[in-house]
């Protein structure tokens, strides 16, 4: 019997059974040749990986060391024997040899290694033009990675690409192109700062943060008091607000003060930590009159300025709060701050350990204690 | 009469079992969508971003610890050498009764310090605070308490003395990869919404090399039972979690592996103290909380493997854990029965808790009545030969295709095995487990169903551990629970289910979710 007569008289057989058993057979046979299907998937996975891996191993240190001596030695190359030395390397420059090369730029960025020669060894390589080619890959994960390499190599020459994206359908591409768009752009890096979509997500204000950073660091960071004045998105000027005391921005004091008055507790609770980094030291007794109407987010804001001011006159407010507080963490931070207050605060501090018993006490040993780092 | 019953029952059987089927089906689609896109927006890049991020919000590492002095100082190393800018590692001595504080003490050179404890969730009596004299473990703290009878009172302890906004619960039998905190809070930092918490895949440590408490090669477990526990643990988080996330619909976050935001968990009370499903009880307060409060919440997950936990090495050892999960599960379905079926508690109450209630905690039940059925059958005749065995390949071929699947998921999502042979090894597992694992398991969960119904008493820390030490698992294994002076004294007496239920009824002793 031929397999096709072995075939058809099963399947004459099966017609012969109930449906659910047909069924049964069906889906068993289905479940087998997957099983199958998926045996050799696994097998073509881990052969490429494989290949890649024994790649890596021979081809990464040579790549390593082609960058070094480009990057952070003496020796001359010119574009063409760079490119030439890299396909001796890889083979063949490609998408795959290319995205390992940059694995090792970023890794050099990320180990803080300076080189002024980066421009130059990315342009031998075509590195700008791959980038592009990944800007636009159907792949989400190829624009992600775009948009990150891109920002670790420092290349802010993708305004058109990136604009594309800063107004897809796709969330996460929208908002990744609009925060990346402070970095790559070499035009209007705060175009967005306009047009945010609700509130900013923490990962979106570390991502912001360090495009400010990179900006700082360009000599390009602009004066962020003009969206805290005006922008209606909360998030946005808390944010904003923030990164003024981070960068130290000095001449934004008027906007700071008028924001102790705003409706959301978290502006407040911002601009009265930000008086206190750029040490306005003016609004002292202003914070203190404010303390008792204040909520709790903005009563701690107020205990670390006054800390931040040090200026000697907030000892008894600091001792009297301490005392009607009923908050064993606001206690805490309380006592951390009439702790660190001058000498003055000090002796207060021995002075209330002497006074106090029970668990107040205890708070005031646990502030002391130098062994316990978060406090 | 008869004849109608067994009718009933096939068409019973047979709708459970395509539902089942088809469930599985639906969350490899889930889970495949979701893996994808975590895969596509995800990078290492972001971990450099986060480490040097001055906005990286801190982490509470909260690791509760029960007569663990085989492991415990290999473990506490490897807490300590996590990869994030802002941490504390926080450990529960509960009590122990072998030499773990002792151990604690000695290698992290450990002080008494004053500390401020406040118990903002009420647990056994705090005794004291450890603090380390060497400034290279200076965000280690230890806690000292007296025994709580479950990991969850332990837990508890930890989330009073812990001062960071976010927590990461885990054991102190557990390897954390270094990257585990970057990689699980992006989640939480990346949504609108409140993520209440965020899973991880958990495998098996038992033959993978460790090096001060960092694992530097990922195998397969060589003993059959934690090679099948390995991959049970992959279906279940890569497959099975993975797809409930993609519909926000997450049941459980293991006590092995879970970051949660500590408000929430404080507003909802904390882990329910005499809980022996820790996990899952303390997932369901929360999201309860959220929703009884008309707040937005997400939990998430993500498909890389964080954490390597000594798999039980033989079946004793694998029926301790499984009876007291089992017992959990039961006592879960117990406390929480009124989100079960309710539509107040949307996906929660209409499709996570049913099914986990259906195809979970019912599972074992209908199994074994479904072999004692067949026994029943073979006695008296009633066998059809010509399609039993064929139902048998037709449930046992998809078994093996969906191991294979994610098998396939799991290396999509990042190689850990090195070798192709170490990947073949876990599939040709997938061929025996159905036949010689899971009837374990059904038995397991059926003792520990029975456990609890008739309170027998339950202990955590009921896993024997055998330590990294290769020379050490040659030694003696010194159990916990079944040693001359430890465990029996630690045991939580519990109520019988129908004395609880009684005693609820009289005392109208019930507490709210909503604060």
């Amino acid at each position: 019997m031929s397999i096709v007569e072995w075939f058809l008289s099963f399947v004459y057989m099966i017609k012969t059974f109930p449906l659910v058993i047909q069924l049964t057979i069906v889906l068993t046979l289905a479940f087998i040749i997957a099983t199958f299907a998926l045996v050799i998937a696994i097998y073509t996975i881990r052969r490429k990986h494989n290949r890649l891996q024994k790649r890596l191993k021979t081809s990464v240190p040579d790549i390593k060391s082609l960058f070094e001596d480009v990057l952070f030695t003496d020796k001359k190359f010119s574009e063409k024997e760079i490119y030439d030395r890299f396909k001796n390397i890889v083979g063949d420059v490609n998408r795959e040899s290319l995205n390992i090369g940059i694995d090792v730029l970023v890794e050099f960025k990320n180990e803080d290694k300076q080189s002024e020669r980066y421009p130059f060894l990315i342009s031998a390589l075509n590195i700008v033009e791959h980038l592009e080619r990944k800007f636009d890959s159907r792949s989400n994960s190829e624009k992600m990675d775009a948009f990150q390499e891109a920002f670790v190599l420092e290349l802010n020459k993708f305004d058109s690409k990136v604009l594309i994206y800063a107004y897809s359908k796709n969330k996460r591409i929208r908002s990744e192109a609009r925060n990346s768009y402070l970095a790559l752009s070499s035009n209007d890096p705060y175009r967005f700062f306009d047009e945010f979509d609700g509130s900013l997500t923490k990962w979106d204000e570390i991502e912001l943060m360090q495009y400010l950073k990179l900006q700082n660091t360009r000599g390009n960071l602009a004066g962020l008091g003009k969206w805290i004045n005006y922008s209606k998105n909360d998030s946005l000027v808390v944010f904003l607000i923030k990164m003024v005391g981070f960068f130290n921005q000095k001449g934004i004091d008027e906007i700071l003060l008028e924001k102790l008055d705003d409706n959301n507790a978290n502006v407040r609770a911002e601009a009265i930590l930000t008086l206190g980094k750029l040490n306005i030291k003016e609004t002292e007794q202003t914070l203190i009159d404010r303390y008792y109407t204040e909520p709790e987010i903005c009563q701690v804001a107020i205990v670390r300025t006054i800390r931040k001011f040090n200026t000697g006159k907030s000892l008894g407010f600091l001792e009297e709060i301490f005392k009607d507080s009923n908050n064993t963490d606001s206690k805490k931070i309380i006592a951390e701050a009439i702790l660190n207050y001058s000498y003055e605060g000090r002796i207060a501090f021995q002075n209330l350990k002497n006074s106090l018993k029970g668990f107040d006490l205890t708070i005031l040993k646990h502030i002391e204690t130098p062994l316990i780092k978060f406090k | 009469m008869f004849e109608i019953f067994v009718k009933v029952y096939e068409y019973f059987i047979f709708f459970y079992a395509t539902s089942l089927i088809i469930s599985y089906i639906v969350l490899a689609i889930f889970s495949f969508i979701a893996i994808t896109k975590y895969k596509s927006y995800n990078t290492d890049i972001d971990d450099e971003e986060l480490l040097n991020s001055n906005l990286a919000p801190g982490i509470s590492v909260i690791a509760p610890a029960y007569n663990e002095e085989k492991t415990i100082i290999i473990n506490v190393k490897s807490l300590l050498t996590l990869n994030y800018p802002l941490f504390e590692v926080i450990i529960i001595n509960d009590g122990s009764k072998d030499k773990t504080l002792e151990l604690l003490i000695e290698e992290f050179d450990l002080i008494e310090a004053p500390f401020a404890y406040v118990e903002k969730i009420k647990t056994q009596p705090y005794k004291r605070t450890f603090k380390s004299q060497n400034p290279k473990y200076e965000i280690l703290t230890i806690i000292d308490k007296e025994n709580g009878g479950t990991k969850a009172d332990a837990f508890n302890a930890g989330l009073n003395a812990s001062v960071f906004p976010y927590y990461l619960n885990t054991d102190v039998d557990c390897i954390l990869a270094r990257n585990t905190l970057t990689k699980m809070i992006k989640p939480i930092l990346n949504s609108k919404v409140t993520v209440i918490a965020v899973g991880a895949t958990l495998r098996m440590s038992n033959n993978c090399e460790i090096e001060e408490g960092v694992i530097t090669r990922v195998r397969p477990p060589k003993a059959l039972i934690p090679r099948f526990q390995e991959l049970e643990y992959i279906r279940s988080y890569l497959l099975g979690k993975m797809g409930w996330e993609f519909i926000n619909s997450v049941p459980n976050v293991s006590g092995g592996l879970g970051m949660f935001d500590k408000e929430i968990a404080i507003k909802a009370g904390g882990y329910g103290a005499d809980s022996h499903a820790e996990d899952m009880d303390m997932l369901t307060r929360m999201a309860a909380y959220m929703m009884n409060n008309r707040m937005e919440y997400k939990i998430g997950y993500i498909p890389l493997s964080c954490c390597w936990t000594e798999g039980p090495p033989n079946i004793q050892i694998l029926g301790r854990q499984r009876t007291r999960w089992a017992s959990g599960l039961f006592q879960m379905f117990s406390e929480h029965r009124k989100i079960l079926f309710n539509p107040s508690y949307k996906r929660l109450g209409l499709i996570t808790f049913p099914y986990i209630f259906i195809f979970e905690f019912l599972a074992p039940i209908i199994e074994a009545f479904g072999l004692l059925f067949s026994v029943f059958l073979l006695l008296n005749n009633h066998v059809n030969w010509s399609f039993a065995p064929l139902i048998f390949i037709y449930s046992y071929t998809f078994a093996i295709m969906i191991s294979s699947i994610v098998i396939i998921w799991d290396q999509m999502t990042f190689k850990y095995y090195n070798t192709t042979r170490e990947v073949l090894t876990l599939f040709l597992t997938a061929f025996i487990e159905p036949i010689l694992y899971h009837p374990l398991i059904v038995f397991f969960s059926l003792k520990g169903y029975f456990s609890f119904i008739t309170s027998r008493e339950l202990a955590w820390g009921t896993m024997t551990r055998q330590g990294f030490d290769n020379e050490e698992k040659t030694k003696k294994n010194i159990d916990k629970n079944d040693g001359n002076n430890s465990g029996n004294d630690t045991k939580e007496k519990k109520i019988s289910i129908f004395e609880r239920l009684k005693k609820k009824k009289v005392t109208g002793n019930f507490k709210p979710f909503k604060t």
